[in-house]
């Protein structure tokens, strides 16, 4: 099962999206960095850059939040975006997990420098990595995730606790 | 047209006023750093300081929010003031910018005057911002959507880790 909303305000914004481009709801939606103006899924990301670390980075620091509504490609539409609220969300290398894990994106490989996967996440060590923090423990054999989602271009972004 | 509430819980929180303050409904307000801890719209902002980002940083250190209420001179009263929410504000020097970009507040000259109660203009660092960019502008824009943090009760627009 993808992404999907499950409870409280998504502070949703309208997000541009180029006409080629297709979007399903539920994607992780970044923001261009050649044409701040327009955002595109994450797996569009075109720099890949050297490792999984560097790109969940170049995603926290782009990251807009998840798409509301499907867009086909070849029509020009702008998509709701949700910038905050609680998504359930596929993980992978799931393990038990308390409250409070901050999840960043996976890619292909979880591993490499291949684009970020649209809808999946992964537990990650730091929050310049992340995009939400996890609200419902996870045990080693759950295939989704209860976590809350925050815009880094309209909130800033996950935080950590001074 | 002046500041309006667009969407978004405005967690809104009552506070108190001198009698001799004229509030709108949209004026930024901020918080009296003196004895008295009241609030007022931020061009009664006593001191003006040395330039604008003086003054748009002052403000941000004090910034409760936007009024969703008014309050008539003569009159000591409450007003109901918004501490986060997107609000429509008209922005002096508009220019194309991107979701996320930093608004602070103007003043009437862009030196060291008070600021303006409804006016605001992009900034570059988040200690000089009252809140973010939701959708973009384009040049011909006179008001920008803009999301709002108060920096009193929530810490003010926060940049990124």
């Amino acid at each position: 099962m993808a992404t999907r909303h499950v409870s409280g305000d998504s502070w949703p914004i309208e997000v541009d999206v180029a006409s080629a481009i297709a979007v399903y709801k539920g994607d992780l939606m970044i923001q261009s960095l050649a044409d701040p103006q327009v955002g595109f899924p994450a797996s569009n990301m075109a720099t890949h850059v050297t490792d999984l670390a560097t790109v969940q980075e170049a995603l926290h620091d782009a990251f807009l939040g998840i798409a509301l509504e499907d867009k086909l490609a070849g029509k020009a539409k702008a998509v709701q975006v949700a910038t905050e609220g609680i998504f359930e969300i596929p993980i992978t290398a799931a393990a038990a997990a308390p409250v409070g894990q901050l999840y960043g994106c996976g890619n292909d490989d979880d591993s490499g420098h291949t684009p970020p996967a649209n809808q999946r996440a992964l537990a990650v060590a730091a929050a310049n990595r992340s995009f939400g923090v996890l609200v419902k423990p996870t045990l080693a054999a759950d295939t989704h995730a209860h976590i809350r989602i925050f815009g880094t271009k309209t909130t800033g972004g996950m935080k950590t606790m001074v | 047209m002046g500041t309006k509430l667009l969407s978004g819980n405005p967690n809104s929180i009552v506070v108190d006023m001198a009698s001799a303050v004229v509030c709108k409904p949209g004026d930024a307000i901020i918080l009296n750093i003196g004895a008295t801890s009241l609030g007022f719209p931020a061009s009664n902002m006593a001191a003006h300081l040395t330039n604008l980002a003086t003054v748009q940083e002052a403000v941000h250190d004090s910034f409760l929010g936007i009024a969703l209420n008014g309050k008539v001179a003569g009159r000591a009263s409450q007003v109901r003031v918004a501490t986060e929410g997107v609000f429509s504000i008209p922005i002096a020097a508009a220019a194309a910018a991107p979701i996320g970009t930093l608004f602070g507040l103007y003043n009437d000259d862009g030196l060291h005057g008070a600021p303006l109660d409804q006016l605001a203009i992009l900034v570059a660092t988040a200690n000089l911002a009252i809140g973010m960019l939701v959708k973009p502008t384009l040049a011909t824009d006179t008001h920008a959507h803009i999301r709002i943090f108060s920096t009193k009760t929530i810490g003010g627009p926060q940049t990124m880790a």
